[in-house]
């Protein structure tokens, strides 16, 4: 019996031990919290002052308006209640006994039927902030604090600044997944050919993020535009709500026979998808809702006139890729004719090609021009994109063998040509079809690159007709009337300085001059005219344009002993145009066009003899004699 | 069998002190119970008391041995270990003030390490706490309001479940993990600059006075950091700080920071800025080598006082941390839209791949997506502060041209891009010398250039504010309707300088808006045949803003198949010349099937500034036709045209020189020369001339007509005239000849000069008819019977063109005509033959011719004659074609012609008979009367003295 006991005991011992062990290492409510410090998760605001009351919740760890709509809420505007109503200044107040003991009553302040009511808490224990009337002197307002059993006067912008109407409540985006989170996303929208159909098929674009690039997922894998994308994400993730119809699905465009347009965006472990309804009357905006959510808003209609077109909006447009410092040679051929660019081990690139007799022939390109083409080739983008599909024929867009093709390789032997077909118009662009060798794709690409590039070696020629030796010295200069001698234009010095000669003059024929020695130094065309020419004059267009000026630069070179005398002449038409003039010098086997500066100062000088002559000529001459009565 | 000393065998006194043991058992198990049930009572349902004044006293002995003085109101204490302080106030040992206050702190504390005299902290809550600097009064000026603090312990780790604060206007709500490895120092790492050498000796010393003192010290020296930190929080509305975090300590730490605030407003470079709305979230994942966060920063506006405004701020970047070494990654700031004083720019983003100290000046890139188009770029920032840039995208240039600055200029309405502008460039910005460079390509596509529509346009443009020049280059403009111009525009900013180059196909009308106005006036009448034919310009322009008189320019215009005035021309070119000293179209070359004009036109400005001409000289060669010439000419020549009709293109040379009146000193006449070569008829106002040539000289005030030739009435003449103006009066001096004029076309043309008046008096009486009957009654009354005749004649003349009557003048007229005797005027002399029973009807007149004499209104014929091979009529006769009055007296010596010998003696003697008959006319010249007076006295008389006294009678 008394072991039983003893078991008995022993037994109740260990159970009040474990009890009391469990209750000392129950941390769980070791100290109960405060009363005012209950979390401020949900807020209530209500009252006469408002229509509709607003409800908003602290949900997984983002505040949310429940009522009257469904929506994310606008941290800084609940944020601005929280506080002010947390740190509330109850300096000014006077007790409610008081307020009875003198015979008021709460009618009188207002508050016994609200202008509002906020209600916060965490659900459970909940705490009641009522707003009544203004008070009678200055700008203040009455206020309850039911916890404080205390009458509150606060400032009327202290009541403003609470009572926040739902269109500020409701946070403007639509999207919760910030832009720089975005992971993946894609449209799914009906396809063209089966838009008029309730159930039609579907097709979805899919990008998703590579590192830091972007890249279509369907309905071809390709290259994205990394800039396109980033855009089309910044106008998507801020797209705002315009307003909140009170409409029903069907009438919003949400029938549930039909599948709606979607965007969806994925994030780091969140996806939203917005489905996007029909278009409001005045067609300006959209209706559209969330996914997971009933709610029902409107959108610009702006924000996806273009998502049809968004498989080529943001395609990757870059068309060839190459770095221009490593490329070695670059062919340009047409129609059998064939340019082609050298770089030497010097850096400095040979064009060869055929003369207009058939000839081959090499000269010094012109490295302005070389530079302009590959910067164009490497600056070229896809104005369109014509066909994806492989191993179509590509001859009805222009592309034959024959056709322009532009090749370039680097230096790693690898090589990348681009054919050009046909000129056509898109949307009263004029473009170009092209393909990359290699690839099926056709492009559209812009008509210039085909106005840049031709076969016509000198178009590429260096643009330097003459240059003298570094050490020449230029001793003298004389442009002149070719048939008459007429000097227009002299200069001479023994060492190559013409100060005294250029003070002489006015300053416009001071820059002339100076623009003309420069020239005779280094003597740049502006381009090549390729025509029948002598010592006459050059032929254009069936029409002998006579050489009408003689420029003659006589120079010094330093040699070893003794400078050596030499001289250089040149041949010039009279001014044809603002911009045309021609010109040929002695050395040269090609007339050239010369540049509009070298035209303007050689004008100076020749000017006036252009005019003058025939008026000159026929001057009119005045009656002989006057009659008399 | 044993038995023990008390004789009880030893198993039943072992069992016997077992029940007596499990007695005693019982009694201490019941005992226990009792406690434990007390104890669990007490602790189940929480039996709090007032901590007694001997365990209260003893507790502030033993915090105040740590270096704290603590006071409370009241405490409680409960058996579960807790402890509860009211009204609790703590201050360092040593101090003026109380640090620390606080409505309740409540601890709870293990109960098993209590009993061994262990104080182990299970759990502490600080209500409405406040903390300030141990100098100052915390009921005055707290740095800490409302504390809530809510911490656990379990095992290593403290569980911060809530630290809730005000920091002045920050709300701070925060909650985490602190690992008991972690020192704070990490975070609050503050020594305080005087007692840096203090710590070691503090630690050293082992003296809790010491230790406290540095603790005191270093709290001082955290709150220190308040005013700052205030100063920074109370820019900022509403701000609440979210904070979770986990403290492992050893640098491996991990905190969640957000940072919400209403707005925040500072000085930024001098003007007030304020950001709106702002969100601030750092993701910190620290490891013992360093730390890597992610920050996010969202703003919902940055607005500064003339600085661009921004919208929608939205940053992150990635920033690793390795010891003293930071750097940044993937440095991303968008902006949904950047608007400055009008102008609005859309989803802006600025990037950087990597951001550190050393390269933070590199390549960074800018984006921006305007609506439909994109641009971008790429900029670096040199060791002397100097940007380098380049980009590339389109934009819609609206965002530009809406500028409140270019609102004003109507041109730029004229300019719409749909398609936007692409820009391709780059540049350099040099802030210490305020300059930059610019360079870029523009190009355009179907788009409105001074609503000209475009289907490109292109260009490069290139601006150094060193060099002050903006340079668009290799500009090329192709139009929608197919003309494409190229060309340049230099401009320099400094001296306003510039230079315009155009070269190509243009529409003349579709550039009107950049031409004066009588462009438009001439333009507008061309058409060009042909969809793709336009003129071609070849031009070059330099001048100066502000100083048009200085202005040089060279041009070439041509064109082909253009219809003008509604006449066809199949070609035509010019070139034009401006400068200073002259603005002179030459070369000018019209074409029109064969035919051709040329010439020059030149206003000259001795002056060397194009500001009032001193003269304009002309030149021109044409043989084209009149249709041709006013279609040109316009007006002016198709009132000289009406008058002068050339029955074939005549050929022209003209040549002028006109003085500006009102820069014209001298006082000297424009001149004005022409030669006319015109084949074929010419018709001046109804007298019809052939092959007509002449050449003229005009100072307006002295005309000369020179060297004309022409086929007159079938003869050939010629002549010259004078005219002088004076005044209202225009005088003529002129002297014509034509041989072999046929006599009856001369006649005609005559009275087609009469009728012409008769005509037009009569037309306006409406009586044509009559007109009719008596211009065939005069034809037939004097010139019946002429087309056989010719007349020779000269004249010379000289008077007032606007008194023509009064013209004095002379003249030769001679008319030959085999039938001359059958003309009615020498029938009427027959006549009053036949009444002196002479027998005339045998005689022929053959010839007439006179010497005349013109003034008064009156041609003299002073010495008539008439004859034929017998009969000879000689006198003198007068009409004044003033009054239409004619006067004539003839003597007849019916055989006067004959000079045989034989008939010479037989006439002898009739003569002196014939002597006695004078004819004489009287009266209109249509209708003369005839008189014949017999005076047998006169036979006597001469020849010679007859014929004078006819002639003084007249």
């Amino acid at each position: 019996m008394r072991f039983r006991l003893t078991i008995l005991l022993l037994f109740a011992n260990i159970a009040l031990f474990v009890s009391l062990w469990f209750l000392e290492r129950d941390d769980s409510d070791a100290l109960a919290p405060a009363a005012d410090t209950v979390p401020f998760t949900v807020l209530e605001i209500s009252g006469k002052g408002i229509d509709k009351p607003r409800v908003l919740k602290f949900e997984n760890n983002r505040w949310r308006i429940t009522a009257p709509i469904n929506w994310p809420a606008n941290l800084f505007a609940v944020n601005r209640i929280r506080n002010q109503i947390e740190f509330l200044d109850r300096e000014a107040s006077f007790s409610l006994s008081e307020v009875k003991q003198h015979g008021h009553t709460l009618a009188e302040y207002g508050l016994d039927d609200p202008a509002y009511t906020f209600r916060y808490g965490d659900g459970k224990k909940m705490y009641t902030l009522k707003i009544g009337k203004s008070a009678p002197v200055g700008d203040r307002i009455y206020m309850l604090d039911q916890s404080g059993d205390k009458i509150i006067v606060v400032d009327k912008e202290f009541v403003d600044s609470l009572v926040v109407d739902t269109e500020r409540l409701r946070n403007q985006n639509v999207f919760d997944i910030p832009r720089f989170e975005v992971s993946a996303f894609s449209i799914r929208m009906p396809s063209d050919e089966s838009a008029n159909s309730i159930k039609g098929n579907f097709r979805r674009i899919g990008l998703v993020r590579d590192g830091s690039k972007w890249k279509f997922e369907t309905p071809i894998v390709a290259s994205a535009d990394s800039n396109e994308v980033d855009a089309f994400l910044g106008e998507i993730c801020q797209i705002s709500a315009k307003s909140f119809p009170n409409i029903t699905a069907a009438e919003a465009g949400f029938d549930i026979s039909a599948l709606p347009t979607t965007v969806t965006i994925e994030g780091t472990n969140r996806r939203q998808v917005l489905l996007i309804g029909g278009k409001t009357k005045d067609g300006t905006q959209v209706y559209a809702r969330l996914e997971d959510n009933p709610t029902i808003f409107t959108l610009d209609a702006s924000a996806f006139r273009n998502l049809s077109d968004i498989q080529t909006t943001l395609r990757d447009k870059s068309l060839m890729r190459f770095d221009i410092e490593k490329i070695t040679s670059l062919d340009i051929s047409k129609g059998g004719r064939v340019v082609r660019f050298s770089r030497l081990k010097s850096g400095v690139w040979d064009v060869t090609g055929e003369d207009s007799k058939g000839a081959v022939v090499t000269y010094k390109a012109d490295a302005q021009a070389l530079a302009a083409l590959l910067l164009k080739l490497s600056k070229m983008r896809v104005r369109q994109f014509v066909s994806d599909a492989p191993g179509e024929n590509v001859a009805p867009y222009g592309i034959v063998p024959s056709s322009l093709k532009i090749t370039v390789t680097q230096s790693d032997q690898s090589a990348s040509g681009l054919s050009i077909g046909k000129a056509y118009e898109n949307g009263g662009e004029k473009l170009v079809y092209a393909r990359l060798d290699g690839s099926d794709a056709i492009f559209g690409i812009s008509g210039d690159i085909a106005e840049l590039s031709d076969t016509d070696i000198l178009r590429y020629r260096s643009k330097i007709v003459e240059f003298l030796p570094e050490k020449a010295t230029i001793t003298s200069i004389k442009i002149s009337e070719k048939d008459t001698g007429i000097a227009l234009f002299e200069m001479s010095s023994k060492n190559g300085d013409f100060p005294a000669q250029l003070a002489k003059m006015d300053e416009r024929k001071k820059v002339a001059a100076r623009r003309i020695l420069d020239s005779a130094k280094i003597f740049v065309v502006k381009n090549y005219a390729d025509y029948p020419f002598s010592d006459k004059g050059l032929t254009v267009g069936g029409k002998l344009v006579p050489w009408h000026y003689t420029m003659r630069v006589n120079y010094d070179v330093k040699g070893t002993g003794s400078s050596v005398p030499e001289s250089k002449s040149w041949m010039f038409s009279r001014r044809i145009g603002g911009l045309t003039q021609y010109g040929s010098c002695e050395k040269s086997n090609v007339p050239f066009l010369l540049p509009e500066d070298f035209i303007d100062a050689l004008f100076e000088f020749t000017r006036d003899s252009v005019v003058s002559g025939e008026l000159e000529k026929t001057l009119p001459a005045a009656p002989l004699k006057k009659t008399s009565k | 069998m044993k038995f023990n000393k008390t004789g009880l065998r030893i198993s039943t006194f072992v069992l016997n002190a077992f029940w007596r043991s499990l007695f005693v058992l019982n009694a201490f198990l019941a005992a226990l119970f009792v406690f434990q049930a007390a104890v669990l009572s007490v602790v189940f349902w929480n039996f709090r008391m007032s901590l007694p004044d001997w365990l209260s006293d003893r507790v502030q002995d033993e915090i105040e041995k740590m270096g704290l003085v603590v006071g409370f109101a009241s405490a409680t204490i409960d058996f579960k270990g807790n402890l509860s302080l009211d009204s609790v106030e703590a201050r360092f040992n040593g101090t003026p003030e109380n640090f620390f206050k606080a409505r309740r702190v409540c601890a709870s504390f293990r109960l098993a390490p209590l009993l061994f005299g262990e104080v182990s902290l299970k759990s502490l809550r600080v209500l409405d706490g406040r903390l300030g600097p141990t100098y100052e009064d915390i009921d005055k000026k707290p740095i800490v309001k409302s504390l809530y603090l809510d911490i656990d312990r379990r095992g290593q780790w403290w569980r911060v479940n809530a630290l809730n604060m005000r920091l002045g206007k920050l709300s701070v709500d925060s909650s985490g993990f602190v690992n008991s490895n972690f020192d704070p120092d990490e975070i609050f790492g503050v020594t305080p600059p005087e007692s840096a050498a203090v710590e070691p000796q503090a630690r050293a010393s082992g003296k809790i006075e010491d230790k406290m003192a540095f603790a005191a010290r270093k709290f001082d020296a955290v709150m220190s950091r308040y005013p700052e930190l205030k100063r920074r929080v109370d820019m900022l509305k509403d701000p609440m700080l979210d904070l979770s975090f986990s403290l492992f300590g050893g640098g491996e730490n991990f905190a969640s920071i957000n940072l919400a605030s209403g707005g925040v407003v500072f000085d930024l470079g001098g003007a007030e800025t304020e950001i709106k709305n702002f969100r601030i979230r750092a993701d910190y994942d620290g490891t013992s080598d360093g730390g890597k966060a992610v920050v996010q920063v969202w703003a919902e506006n940055f607005l500064r006082r003339d600085f661009p405004s921004f919208q929608n701020v939205d940053a992150r970047a990635d920033v690793f941390l390795d010891g003293n070494y930071w750097h940044l990654e993937d440095v991303d700031l968008a902006v949904k839209s950047i608007s400055y004083d009008g102008t609005e720019i859309g989803n802006v983003w600025l990037r950087k791949k990597f951001l550190d100290v050393s390269n933070w000046r590199d390549n960074w890139r800018v984006f921006a997506s305007l609506d439909i188009h994109r641009f971008g770029g790429e900029f670096s920032v040199g060791d002397d502060m100097c940007i380098d840039f380049s980009f590339d995208g389109r934009i819609d240039p609206v965002i530009l041209l809406s500028r409140p600055e270019l609102a004003g200029i109507e041109e730029l309405r004229h300019f719409k891009f749909p398609d936007g502008v692409e820009l391709v460039g780059g540049g350099k910005i040099m802030p210490r010398s305020g300059s930059a460079d610019l360079r870029l390509g523009v190009r355009a596509v179907n788009c409105l250039i001074m609503d000209i529509p475009v289907a490109s346009a292109s260009g490069r443009v290139s601006f150094a504010t060193s060099e002050g020049v903006l340079r668009a280059e290799n500009l090329k403009v192709e139009s929608a309707e197919g003309w494409g111009v190229r060309g340049a525009y230099i401009q320099n900013m400094g001296t306003a300088e510039y230079r315009v180059r155009v070269e190509g196909d243009i529409r003349p009308m579709a550039i009107s808006h950049f031409m004066e106005k009588w462009w438009e006036r001439i333009m507008k009448n061309f058409c060009f045949e042909g969809k793709s034919n336009f003129p071609t310009a070849d031009v070059s322009v330099e001048g100066k803003w502000g100083n048009p008189e200085r202005i040089w320019c060279f041009a070439r215009a041509s064109g082909r198949d253009a219809e003008y005035g509604g006449e066809k021309f199949g070609g035509f070119s010019l070139n034009v010349l401006v400068s200073p000293e002259r603005i002179a179209l030459y070369d000018v070359e019209i074409t029109a099937e064969s035919r051709s004009a040329s010439g020059s036109i030149e206003w000259t400005y001795p002056g060397g500034g194009i500001t009032s001409f001193s003269e304009q000289r002309i030149f021109l060669r044409s043989d084209l036709n009149p249709r041709e010439l006013v279609a040109l000419g316009g007006d002016d020549v198709s009132e000289v045209l009406e008058i002068v009709k050339f029955g074939e293109a005549p050929r022209i040379s003209f040549g002028g020189i006109l003085r500006n009146p009102r820069n014209n000193p001298g006082g000297l006449h424009d001149v004005f020369n022409a030669t006319v070569d015109a084949p074929g008829e010419t018709d001046v106002c109804g007298a019809k001339f052939y092959d007509s040539k002449f050449k003229a000289r005009s100072d307006k005030i002295d005309t000369q007509i020179d060297d004309a030739s022409f086929t007159f009435c079938g003869g050939s003449g010629g002549g010259f005239i004078n005219l002088h103006k004076s005044g209202q009066i225009m005088e003529f001096d002129g002297s014509f000849h034509a041989d072999k004029m046929n006599q009856a076309s001369f006649t005609d043309f005559l009275y087609s000069l009469g009728s012409v008046e008769k005509d037009s008096k009569n037309a306006s009486s409406g009586d044509m008819e009559n007109v009719e009957k008596r211009k065939e009654h005069s034809k037939k009354s004097f010139v019946d019977g002429g087309e056989n005749g010719f007349i020779t004649m000269s004249i010379s003349l000289k008077g007032d063109t606007s008194d023509i009557a009064q013209s004095v003048g002379g003249g030769y007229a001679n008319v030959e005509n085999a039938e001359l005797i059958k003309l009615n005027l020498f029938g009427a002399v027959s006549r009053a033959l036949s009444a002196m029973r002479l027998p005339f009807g045998s005689f022929d007149i053959t010839y007439a011719y006179s010497p005349f004499e013109i003034s008064d209104g009156t041609v003299k014929f002073t010495k008539l004659e008439m004859g034929g091979p017998v009969m000879r009529i000689k006198g003198a006769a007068a009409y004044n074609f003033v009054e239409d009055d004619i006067d004539a007296s003839l003597t007849i010596r019916p055989f006067g012609g004959l000079t045989t010998p034989i008939v010479s003696s037989v006439v002898s003697i009739i003569n002196p008979l014939t002597n006695a008959v004078q004819v004489s006319l009287d009266g209109s010249l249509s209708d003369p009367e005839v008189g014949v007076n017999v005076n047998p006295i006169k036979m006597l008389k001469s020849e010679k003295s007859l014929l004078k006294d006819i002639r003084d009678s007249l």
